[in-house]
């Protein structure tokens, strides 16, 4: 007896709690829809509020959640069409390499005469936070770029006794690389002229720094593992 | 105002319920008001309201409160002029039958319809 009249109560306000729970659903879900459905966030919020009162006003449960129902699918048809719009952008930039810039990439650099020993351009390099060490002439011009590799094979008991331009690659013109390269252009300027060190210079002719091999071959890994994470359905 | 709409039956709808509270002075319209008259989904109607309210047919705005106290306020439409002569134009291309009819409709529509096309001799 006691156990029917509570199963009554209970059922009651589990119905009563459903009742609630298709407009309570509805009005989420058409929120959800106007964040989705416009980019502009101003246009989104006012969708939004306009539709939960929409939902308010469309009479009956059911039809209230259909209506959201509806507004999502539009939502998620719309988000698709976007996104396929932006593909073939994604497409002609699908070398990951597009938005890696050498200037970004760029090591500082330290400016020494050819006849400095490597201890002391070390030293100097490590007194201004510098990762690379650039040759000049008198006249400030540079020459040639401190080989890292060459610096680390050196033990540093020898490193006092040898001049920093000993372990340098004379500067081509090749291995001179505008700071704002980027991308495609920079892995083909890379690919011509194959070095593991490049001076950057930016447009002014000043020395912007030394671009890495490694980095860049670093930068472009990075870059593609993201976008493998970012779409792993697409690999 | 933007390029071309892209007139569809469902603009058609939409802007002839518009046009039609605006002859009649029935005051503006709230989306699912306007989803029942056109009998359109909300989807349908919002993406035309949408283009219309970008190309500045029509105007949106909040109304103060909702008649219901405690419910969520709804924004209410109305034509503007621009798009009154749009929908206009619009209309007598594409369902000449419906603006006919209203033309031949008793009511306030006849003088708001001289005001809006001036003829000669009326004022």
């Amino acid at each position: 007896m006691i156990a029917g009249i509570l199963l009554g109560i209970v059922t009651g306000l589990v119905a009563n709690e459903l009742c609630e729970f298709g407009p309570w659903c509805a009005r989420r879900l058409v929120r959800w829809s106007a964040f989705r459905r416009y980019p502009d966030p101003g246009r989104a919020e006012m969708r939004a509020e306009e539709l939960t009162a929409l939902i308010n006003d469309r009479p009956g449960n059911l039809f209230k959640l259909i209506t959201a129902v509806c507004f999502a699918a539009e939502a998620i048809i719309v988000c698709g069409r976007r996104a396929i719009a932006r593909k073939p952008d994604v497409g002609r930039g699908s070398n990951p390499a597009i938005s890696v810039l050498s200037r970004r990439l760029a090591r500082k650099a330290i400016l020494v005469p050819a006849d400095t020993p490597l201890a002391e351009a070390i030293r100097r390099a490590d007194e201004n936070r510098a990762r690379a060490v650039v040759i000049v002439n008198q006249d400030d011009q540079a020459i040639g770029i401190v080989n890292e590799t060459a610096v680390m094979a050196t033990p540093e008991q020898r490193r006092p006794w040898i001049e920093a331009g000993a372990l340098a690659r004379a500067l081509e013109p090749s291995l001179v690389l505008p700071a704002d390269l980027a991308g495609t252009a920079l892995l083909d300027a890379i690919r011509q002229a194959p070095a593991s060190e490049y001076l950057l210079v930016e447009p002014s002719g000043q020395v912007c720094g030394v671009l890495a091999a490694r980095d860049v071959d670093l930068a472009f890994a990075r870059r593609v593992t993201r976008r493998r994470r970012a779409r792993p359905s697409r690999d | 105002m933007r390029g071309p709409i892209r007139v569809t039956n469902p603009l058609l709808d939409v802007l002839e319920v518009l046009l039609q509270a605006f002859d009649s002075r029935a005051g503006d319209l709230h989306g699912w008001a306007i989803m029942k008259a056109t009998k359109r989904s909300g989807p349908t109607v919002y993406g035309v309201l949408d283009r219309l309210e970008d190309i500045g047919w029509i105007s949106g705005r909040w109304e103060d409160e909702n008649p219901e106290p405690g419910k969520p306020r709804r924004r209410l439409y109305s034509i503007t002029p621009t798009g009154v002569i749009g929908a206009r134009e619009v209309l007598r291309e594409r369902r000449p039958q419906a603006l006919r009819s209203r033309l031949r409709a008793p009511g306030p529509a006849l003088p708001r319809w001289q005001h809006v096309v001036p003829r000669d001799g009326v004022t």
